[in-house]
């Protein structure tokens, strides 16, 4: 590659990096997978930089590529770890008042991790992206109608998750294998 | 299908919570350093990681009474797993031949340093010399890492506090050693681990018999090494005697495995765990085909799991479901238009779902081809009980391999049950019967539409919105109508 290449690739990853990351980070749920998840996209984007470039929207391109990449990666994934350190971290030094809210977020947080690869996709594209359920049907390379079904019932399952005797038993979460 | 969709409500109060647990949970995210660095030395050195492993020679000696592998105590009635360690000096493979470098001396002035550590926990944490020895080896491990870390980076690693450098472990395998020695940087931002291990039994000091260290990367932030102050591990490694597993819990937890269950005819399976005898928080045991492959490793503090690791599927090829005979024969047996290599990705993916329970004999129900000729597979495992796991897989446009529908069909189910379900791809029906000769769909409106069945099944593009989709047998029975989009069942507790 050339110099020119990498440094219009290295001012990208500076400027976009932080969002991508979190992107990531929501989607595994884990530090280390969520880097190692973006450096792969970032990775297969380097080798396509100029065509990657020229499309206009080279972030819109890495994050396809994180999403599906992600999807893929649950399927072959042979080793996995669920993290509980940063909850750890995050409880330190806050009041008792305000435990009980982190302790709600990390309740729904760890109900997150327990939806489908699909589901949560949409969930964060959708929740957390602010992506219209067009652009991320376009995103998953699904329909809308997919979209709407794995949003709803993915809060669904998480609202079950959260207090299981809502859920439906033998409910099921479409569209992706649970 | 518009019965599935949301209705178009006001955010809802639940909705705003997901949206600021995600908030929270992206802004704690550390953005590392140089990524694009790191992404163009990837490229460059034709890598998947970019946290090489280096490895170093060294020598480790013991004198401690050699244990053996822990017992594992049955928590619930279920098979006893093995209990025999394995025999020590005849065991194979032999230690990995270190590869690079050694750099254990020119990393050795900074051995002053280090905290005049003398003991640690595990069966071998009460030699002093050999506790000595693990924290230099380990610590050189910890920098030469960093060093290759540097290479490739344009970011220097994290500088690690020698003051920090501890070993966590020692323990005792046969006639080898397995240690951990951690170390973080001053401000505790970051934690890097070093797993030592090597043959215990040769007296050398310097020389001799090789060990190999690895030294896991710096890109993990500390909380994740560690449950509050205590350092907490689960993790794997090869040993001359095999895989062995690896617990370094706070010393009052609790650690499991999870075993493998059967699926009743009726679908439901009891989880079912063996402990893992801590001793001081520590356990080292082996994985074998008996216990732990492929299933979760919990570690347990105050009744709460507090982490989990899923161990490695098995690897050799008398444990890799399936049989290459059955795969073969399931294929042959499937009807429809098979397309082979789907079909094998579609059973193959069944053993992920499905690592905690007893798998049965593989099977293709049906193959067939989506509008546009792309291919799609409806296959599974039939378990003992006569219960089913059922897994489509489907080529996507873009290459690759996608799923939209998976679950579990009690025994019998499939003989008197229509399988009908919306695909990724807009208005892409599928169907599937197994005494199916004809198939129609009813579309909003009352329109009723023939569906073209190949084998029992079909994927087709419909017209408008399908309310119902009513299969029929040869006497021209109808075997049932569904409403596509359901079909099977989770399986509780198996995923």
């Amino acid at each position: 590659m050339s110099g020119t290449v990498d440094d219009d690739f290295r001012d990208f990853v500076v400027a976009r990096s932080p969002s991508l990351l979190s992107t990531a980070y929501l989607l595994t749920g884990d530090h280390g997978t969520a880097e190692d998840l973006l450096q792969t996209a970032l990775l297969k984007a380097y080798r396509h930089w100029k065509r990657v470039a020229s499309t206009g929207s080279p972030e819109g391109y890495v994050r396809r590529i994180l999403v599906n990449q992600r999807v893929s990666w649950w399927r072959r994934r042979q080793v996995d770890t669920v993290p509980i350190g940063a909850y750890y971290d995050s409880v330190a030094g806050t009041t008792v008042d305000a435990m009980a809210h982190v302790a709600e977020r990390d309740q729904m947080w760890r109900a997150l991790q327990q939806l489908p690869p699909r589901a949560r996709s949409v969930i964060v594209l959708r929740y957390w992206e602010d992506m219209s359920e067009a652009a991320t049907a376009e995103l998953l390379g699904c329909s809308v109608g997919t979209v709407k079904s794995l949003a709803s019932r993915g809060l669904a399952r998480l609202r079950g998750l959260l207090d299981p005797v809502t859920e439906t038993a033998g409910h099921s979460v479409e569209g992706d294998r649970p | 299908l518009s019965e599935h969709e949301p209705s178009n409500e006001p955010t809802s109060s639940f909705e705003r919570n997901v949206r600021g647990m995600l908030a929270d949970r992206a802004g704690a995210v550390r953005n590392p350093a140089d990524l694009a660095g790191t992404v163009i030395a990837r490229h460059r050195r034709g890598r998947l990681r970019a946290a090489a492993v280096t490895a170093v020679a060294v020598a480790v000696i013991g004198t401690g009474v050699p244990v053996g592998l822990h017992t594992l105590r049955a928590a619930t009635p279920v098979t006893p797993p093995t209990t025999s360690a394995r025999p020590g000096p005849s065991c194979s493979p032999a230690l990995p031949t270190p590869t690079g470098t050694p750099r254990s001396k020119a990393y050795s002035a900074t051995a002053g340093r280090l905290p005049a550590q003398t003991h640690a926990r595990g069966s071998l944490g009460g030699d002093a010399a050999l506790v000595r020895r693990v924290l230099a080896v380990g610590w050189a491990g910890l920098l030469a890492d960093a060093a290759e870390l540097n290479r490739l980076s344009q970011h220097p690693a994290p500088t690690l506090d020698p003051s920090t450098a501890k070993v966590q472990f020692v323990q005792q395998v046969n006639d080898e050693v397995v240690a951990l020695v951690v170390a973080t940087d001053a401000a505790r931002r970051w934690a890097a681990d070093a797993w030592v291990t090597g043959p215990a039994s040769k007296p050398t000091a310097g020389g001799g018999e090789s060990g190999v260290v690895q030294a896991a990367s710096f890109d993990r932030p500390l909380g994740q090494a560690f449950y509050g102050d205590n350092p907490l591990f689960l993790n794997e490694h090869t040993t001359r005697c095999g895989e062995v597993g690896v617990v370094l819990a706070p010393a009052d937890s609790q650690a499991r495995f999870s075993t493998r269950t059967e699926v009743a005819a009726a679908g439901n399976v009891a989880p079912s765990y063996l402990s893992v005898p801590l001793v001081d928080g520590v356990a080292v045991f082996p994985i074998d085909d008996h216990t732990s492959t492929g299933l979760d490793l919990q570690v347990l503090h105050a009744g709460r799991v507090i982490a989990a690791r899923r161990l490695p599927l098995p690897t050799s090829a008398d444990q890799v479901w399936p049989p290459a005979d059955q795969l073969a024969e399931a294929i042959r047996a499937g009807r429809g238009d098979i397309d082979t290599e789907l079909a094998k990705d579609a059973i193959g993916s069944v053993q992920y779902p499905l690592r905690s329970v007893t798998l049965g004999r593989p099977e293709v129900i049906w193959g067939g081809k989506l509008p546009g000729g792309r291919s799609i597979v409806l296959a599974g495992t039939v378990f003992s009980s006569g219960a089913r796991y059922l897994n489509e897989w489907h080529r996507l446009a873009g290459g690759g391999t996608g799923s939209n529908f998976s679950g579990l069909l009690p025994a019998g189910a499939l003989d008197h049950q229509v399988l009908a379900w919306t695909g990724s791809a807009a208005d892409t029906l599928v169907v599937f019967a197994t005494r199916a000769v004809r198939a129609e769909a009813v579309l909003t409106g009352g329109a009723v539409v023939p569906i073209p069945l190949v084998g029992g099944g079909a994927a087709v593009r419909t017209s408008g919105h399908v309310e119902l989709v009513r299969m029929y047998d040869a006497s021209n029975t109808l075997i049932e109508k569904r409403k596509p989009g359901t079909g099977v069942l989770d399986m509780p507790g198996a995923m």
